[in-house]
């Protein structure tokens, strides 16, 4: 399963895996249709298509297509296929299956960073956050890597040294939370996760962070799959471990630091989508990678349609959402393959 | 028609200084019981976000008060300062702390607009006589005139609370008389933070009925008891798209404003009907206090005169000032 010569069976897997790529990519451009035209106000097809080929700024079906469901859905794409990427990296990186990005403990310095960009330098509006959670984001990475021995250090330690220093962060976070009201106000809307009044803009500003860290991902690709058969076979497969295990760090930081700084911390998206993807894309990294993103990216889309339905009150959070569909798929899973090692 | 509004807001002020006299001990009924003053309190604890603005009109100095939000030292915004003069009230943030509501040692606690809850009533009023919500009042759906009154009757000073009600409700009725195209016009106050506006059960909601407007029904039936803020979902705010918008600052807010796709297409935005308030402005508002409603009238009524009439080419100054008038040429 876990090695990549030429068989007739590899060759039957290959057609299947993009059988599965097939009907992911249909599947997501289906959720995208619906996210386009489902919403509280009624659209049609041809409202959504004349939005497209004649946008009228005085229609109103028009700009709530254009400028609050699409940027939504361009967003939740972003967020979740950069969490799907940095998930599956991560898992392979440390090959521990409950790996999450959070554990880097970039949630943890981005919150942080937020909480104090609101109470020192009074900044209320969320496009504010922006840089700031970003900057929380890597430099808890950057503490989380050197806590974690470097590029010498062992994945384990690595896990170790970032729940300690996510631990840290939140609990810093809720201590200065505690003192004022007001940030309290301001944060607990961030820090649900979520893609209200997201902004062109703020896409714009995070999307080249967005296509490096994809980039990276897909160069660090191609060592992974060498180093997850352990370092001393990738050492003897002439893999250079340590600009590998910094190429991927760097990825993941990138991914996840535009993400947070989109839509706040998103938890959970990035644990299951590559178990999913590994269902589909076995272990080749190459293919984990791009399932993830596929992935990722309909799970969010579809929380985030499934979280405005009035069932859910009409405003639910996509990452609350996200883990409200995750969960009983994944616990599926695992009772019906258990749980595959990487 | 103005003779009669005129009569009608004369009525509660005959039939109140009627009803409550001074002297001890004065027992006052509320939502959690009766609260029973045996002599005049000394030590007053307000518990109230608002009750010291009201205790502060009736020159009662609490000894403790319940921070809301702004920078004072002592939880007091500019309207209060004179009355605070150089008081300097312990203040409370967050939670109603019983223990240290208890080592101030009161003998009068004023919980009108604090939302507490029958538990925190229960043992706060083993501490000394405790003034709840009026009977049938949401947490925050008390009239000012009705707190105003309680407290005057709290402190024995009912005479004067009834003077300041009457002050302020001619003044509200000759701000009615004087503009008649208020009288029924819809109107809303809207905070930009999170979208989202106060029902008529609100004191903002109130305010705007008390100068004749009317919040619309499709917003009040969106609230219920304790729910007074109705939150607008972004593709649909037709709701608050009424005859005056005034949108409340609690500081921030603007860059929200523009952040509103479908803003620009609100008549209220094309005809220039909306109205930014300012965080100071908005905090009169908010607090509906004897001290902070001639402030809030005082700056407001220009600013409705210039929204109301639905000519873009009336500029409101507040909502010019913010940047966030439509451009005259089109836009």
């Amino acid at each position: 399963m876990w090695t990549d010569t030429t068989s007739p069976l590899q060759t039957a897997k290959m057609d299947n895996r993009f059988g599965a790529l097939a009907v992911t990519l249909c599947a997501l451009a289906l959720s995208a249709l619906f996210t386009l035209i489902f919403g509280l106000r009624e659209t049609s097809l041809s409202d959504l298509w004349s939005s497209f080929t004649a946008f009228d700024a005085t229609s109103h079906t028009h700009v709530v297509i254009q400028e609050i469901r699409l940027p939504r859905l361009v967003g939740a794409t972003l967020a979740g296929a950069a969490l799907g990427i940095a998930g599956a990296l991560m898992q392979g990186m440390t090959r521990n299956p409950l790996a999450d990005p959070g554990l880097l403990g970039i949630n943890a310095g981005a919150s942080i960073g937020v909480v104090i960009c609101i109470m020192v330098l009074g900044i209320t509006d969320p496009a504010g956050f922006i840089w700031v959670a970003l900057a929380g984001a890597v430099v808890a990475a950057i503490l989380v890597f050197f806590l974690g021995g470097g590029s010498q250090g062992s994945p384990a330690r690595l896990i170790l040294a970032g729940a300690a220093v996510s631990a840290l962060f939140l609990a810093l976070s809720r201590g200065l939370l505690l003192i004022s009201q007001q940030t309290l106000d301001v944060y607990r809307f961030w820090v649900l996760g979520g893609f209200d009044g997201i902004q062109f803009d703020t896409i714009w500003v995070l999307l080249p962070f967005f296509a490096s860290g994809t980039i990276l991902a897909i160069i660090a690709t191609l060592s992974l799959n060498a180093l997850m058969l352990g370092d001393d076979v990738a050492k003897g497969l002439g893999v250079r471990i340590g600009l590998a295990q910094v190429t991927i760090g760097f990825s993941i930081v990138v991914l996840c630091g535009a993400t947070v700084a989109m839509a706040g911390p998103i938890a959970f998206v990035g644990l299951i989508v590559p178990h999913l993807a590994r269902w589909a894309a076995g272990a080749d990294m190459r293919w984990m990678v791009g399932f993830s993103a596929c992935f990722g990216a309909c799970l969010l889309i579809a929380a985030d349609l499934l979280g405005r339905l009035p069932l859910f009150g009409g405003n639910m959070q996509a990452g609350v959402m996200a883990a409200l569909i995750g969960g009983p798929v994944l616990i599926w899973l695992v009772r019906q393959h258990g749980v595959r090692k990487l | 028609m103005r003779y009669v509004l005129a009569i009608i807001a004369m009525l509660p002020a005959i039939h109140s200084s009627l009803a409550y006299a001074d002297g001890y001990p004065v027992e006052i009924k509320h939502e959690y019981g009766s609260a029973v003053i045996d002599q005049k309190p000394e030590r007053i604890v307000s518990l109230s976000f608002i009750g010291h603005d009201f205790l502060l009109a009736l020159d009662e100095v609490p000894v403790a008060l319940r921070y809301w939000y702004g920078t004072d030292p002592y939880g007091v915004w500019p309207w209060a300062q004179d009355a605070l003069g150089d008081a300097t009230p312990i203040v409370m943030q967050g939670e109603i702390d019983v223990e240290r509501i208890a080592a101030l040692d009161p003998d009068l606690i004023v919980g009108q607009w604090s939302g507490m809850s029958a538990r925190d009533y229960a043992l706060l009023s083993q501490i000394a006589p405790t003034i709840g919500p009026a009977q049938g009042a949401e947490d925050y759906g008390m009239a000012w005139q009705d707190m105003l009154r309680v407290l005057g009757q709290a402190t024995g000073k009912a005479n004067k609370a009834n003077q300041i009600v009457n002050r302020i409700e001619t003044r509200f009725a000759d701000l009615r008389d004087a503009h008649l195209p208020w009288q029924g016009a819809g109107a809303v106050m809207v905070w930009a933070g999170q979208v989202g506006t106060f029902t008529n059960r609100d004191i903002r909601g109130q305010f705007l009925e008390e100068l004749g407007f009317v919040v619309p029904d499709a917003i009040n039936e969106m609230g219920s008891a304790n729910n007074f803020y109705v939150l607008m979902p972004p593709e649909d705010i037709s709701p608050i798209d009424t005859d005056l918008l005034i949108w409340i600052d609690a500081g921030g807010s603007v860059p929200k404003l523009h952040d509103m796709p479908l803003r620009p297409l609100m008549r209220a935005y094309q005809e220039g009907r909306e109205i930014y308030a300012d965080p100071l402005l908005s905090a009169a508002l908010s607090h509906s206090s004897p001290l902070s409603l001639d402030y809030a009238l005082d700056r407001l009524v220009p600013l409705i005169e210039a929204a109301i009439d639905g000519d873009p080419t009336t500029i409101v100054p507040s909502s010019e000032e913010a940047g966030i008038v439509r451009p005259l040429n089109g836009g």
